[in-house]
């Protein structure tokens, strides 16, 4: 493996590390999402799980 | 007659939802993290582990990150940005499929049949996916019960392949046996209709939270053992692990000069992130309208490039290499289903690295499936007024019809290579071009910024909306342009000459017709409920409003 091909695989690797590993501290380190209030136009789509099937 | 009875069920779905006049909890999310690796999910699939290393290995090793990173700074991430702000937006005014979605950004009679195409893409696309998620799980089981240790005769494992798949002749799978191709399908469509049936947060979620993770442990768990491979062959001393990264890393920069490197490093970007797919722009409308889009949109494609990159990157093609030399770079199916079964006979606990490896991509690929499902679900559901029995009995109905199809005439993979080309490839170009479209110059980046940013955990800089609206569009025409040339005209001669691809050809016709004429019911439906109503006077000739 040449010196230019083990520059250009750590740097590809390290930046999607990088990108991965800020992501997802910063996803996990966010607090709750807040309860959402209802929005009018909401009330009028029933796409949910599979309570009421029927 | 048809035409008829959907008249009819739309009729009286509208006169039941009146009757009950009560309002419905909306499907959400259950967690933030939920979603991103759904979405995740939905974004890595085979093309992760077999597309990308012989991508990079045939346009320059390591010269290839480099309109590889480009494309995605340029065309991949600002796209998932615009798809999931589209999304949340449609999905708080109301709507979860695209038709609807559209109707709101671009208030035009025609967006909704532009938005059909989010629909008919993962409709069509599931309809042999499918069939290469059993092709997964059959390879795990073949691992677990020996059949696949056939030793080091490469012919051995292209004619496993070829028995398992059927490519014989048309009709060749259709025995069955606990292990048969048709028997692991029809388990597979059922699993993904039965996870589906679940809904968004107690199906699609739950199943990605534990799938995600197991795919990251047996992905590692391979890496290692390749990793410490060494140099199995000592008369063969080239081919070692240091030597096997270098086949898929050495850059060779004169290639950078060749278009086809920057085509397909854009390309292989555009697929992989599973944008102009009409799944993320489905998956986002099931957001809150101040949840986070900017930092969810990156982690999901940050999570897409770990397991390309870090994974995809390390195990397929050096392991390849070191055990069978530089000829082991093939096509996809060549790559994965021939080359690497020869890899892990010859490794040491290759029986167990192999299922590992196998069921990992089975879970990549299921992950996806059920994401191509849920577009078709919620357009069933808020575009016909269905309840969740009836959309997920009716979209069984149609994708057993496709996946049979497909199944049936598997000579060649004749009509599996159809519906991948017409569809999972030229139409999700088109549809990624509409996409880009509406986002830039019918949302406008003005309020798409400002839509973008609300609820936003990061700053996306002000730079993305301008590759928005003039230079991502530029850069993707200049792609398809350069795509339709280079293949259209060999498909269009296939068509000619083998009846299999035209029979393909026309069901993708007959599945288009009929999303469309069901996208004008719902159209219709939307209307006389009031959620898209016709402007006034003179925009009453342009196009539709939509109820704010």
């Amino acid at each position: 493996m040449t010196p230019a091909g083990w520059m250009i695989m750590i740097s590809s690797i390290g930046a999607v590390l990088t990108a991965v590993g800020f992501s997802f501290y910063k996803v996990l380190t966010l607090p709750a999402v807040e309860a959402e209030t209802t929005l009018k136009s909401e009330g009028l789509i029933d796409t949910g799980d599979t309570v009421d099937a029927d | 007659m048809l035409l008829r009875y959907l008249f009819l069920f739309h009729n009286q779905n509208m006169e039941v939802k009146v009757a009950q006049n009560k309002p419905v909890a909306k499907e959400q999310w259950g967690s933030r993290i939920g979603v991103i690796l759904a979405v995740a999910g939905s974004a890595v699939g085979l093309g992760n582990f077999l597309r990308f290393p012989g991508q990079a290995a045939a346009h320059g090793g390591g010269a290839f990150m480099i309109p590889y990173f480009i494309s995605l700074l340029i065309l991949g991430i600002p796209l998932c940005w615009a798809e999931w702000t589209m999304g949340r937006y449609g999905g708080n005014k109301g709507f979860n499929s695209a038709p609807g979605i559209y109707s709101v950004i671009w208030k035009n009679r025609l967006s909704k049949y532009a938005g059909s195409i989010a629909i008919i893409v993962p409709l069509i696309v599931y309809m042999y996916y499918v069939i290469i998620e059993a092709w997964c799980l059959g390879y795990a089981i073949s691992y677990l019960n020996g059949d696949l240790m056939l030793g080091n005769n490469p012919d051995a494992y292209a004619s496993f392949f070829g028995t398992f798949v059927g490519s014989s002749e048309n009709g060749a799978v259709f025995n069955f046996s606990a292990t048969s191709l048709f028997t692991l399908t029809a388990v597979v469509f059922i699993l993904n209709f039965a996870l589906i049936y679940r809904g968004v947060s107690k199906g699609i979620e739950t199943f990605c939270k534990v799938a995600i993770p197991a795919m990251v442990v047996c992905a590692i768990f391979v890496l290692i053992r390749v990793l410490t491979l060494g140099t199995p062959n000592p008369e063969l001393p080239e081919q070692s692990v240091v030597g096997g990264l270098g086949f898929m890393w050495n850059p060779d920069f004169t290639k950078l000069s060749d278009p086809q490197t920057w085509l397909a490093a854009s390309g292989q970007v555009f697929f992989s992130l599973s944008v102009g797919f009409g799944i993320i722009i489905n998956y986002a409308s099931y957001l809150k309208r101040k949840d986070d889009v900017a930092l969810s949109g990156f982690t999901a494609s940050s999570m897409n490039e770990f397991f390309e990159v870090c994974l995809g990157g390390l195990i397929t093609l050096p392991a390849a290499f070191i055990f069978l030399g530089a000829t082991a770079v093939g096509g996809t199916f060549g790559l994965g289903f021939n080359a690497l079964p020869n890899v892990f006979a010859m490794m040491p606990g290759g029986q167990i690295f192999g299922f590992l490896w196998f069921f990992m991509l089975f879970l990549a690929a299921i992950t996806s499936s059920l994401s191509m499902l849920q577009p078709v679900i919620a357009f069933l559901e808020e575009g016909l007024g269905m309840k969740r029995h009836a959309s997920v009995t009716m979209l069984g109905l149609i994708t057993l019809l496709g996946a049979a199809f497909v199944t049936y005439f598997s000579k060649d993979l004749v009509a599996l290579d159809t519906f991948d080309f017409w569809v999972g490839t030229t139409l999700i170009f088109i549809l990624g071009l509409i996409q880009i479209l509406l986002y830039g110059w019918a949302f406008g980046i003005k309020k798409g910024e400002q839509q973008m940013h609300q609820g936003a955990h990061i700053r996306i800089p002000k730079i993305v909306q301008y590759l928005l609206k003039y230079v991502s569009p530029i850069y993707l025409i200049v792609i398809f342009v350069a795509f339709v040339i280079n293949n259209v005209p060999d498909y269009f001669a296939t068509l000619a000459s083998n009846q299999a691809a035209l029979l393909s050809v026309f069901f993708i016709g007959a599945v288009l017709a009929f999303i469309a004429l069901l996208t004008h019911i719902a159209g219709k439906r939307w209307e006389k409920e009031g959620k898209l109503q016709y402007e006034t006077s003179q925009s009453e000739t342009n196009g539709i409003g939509v109820t704010q």
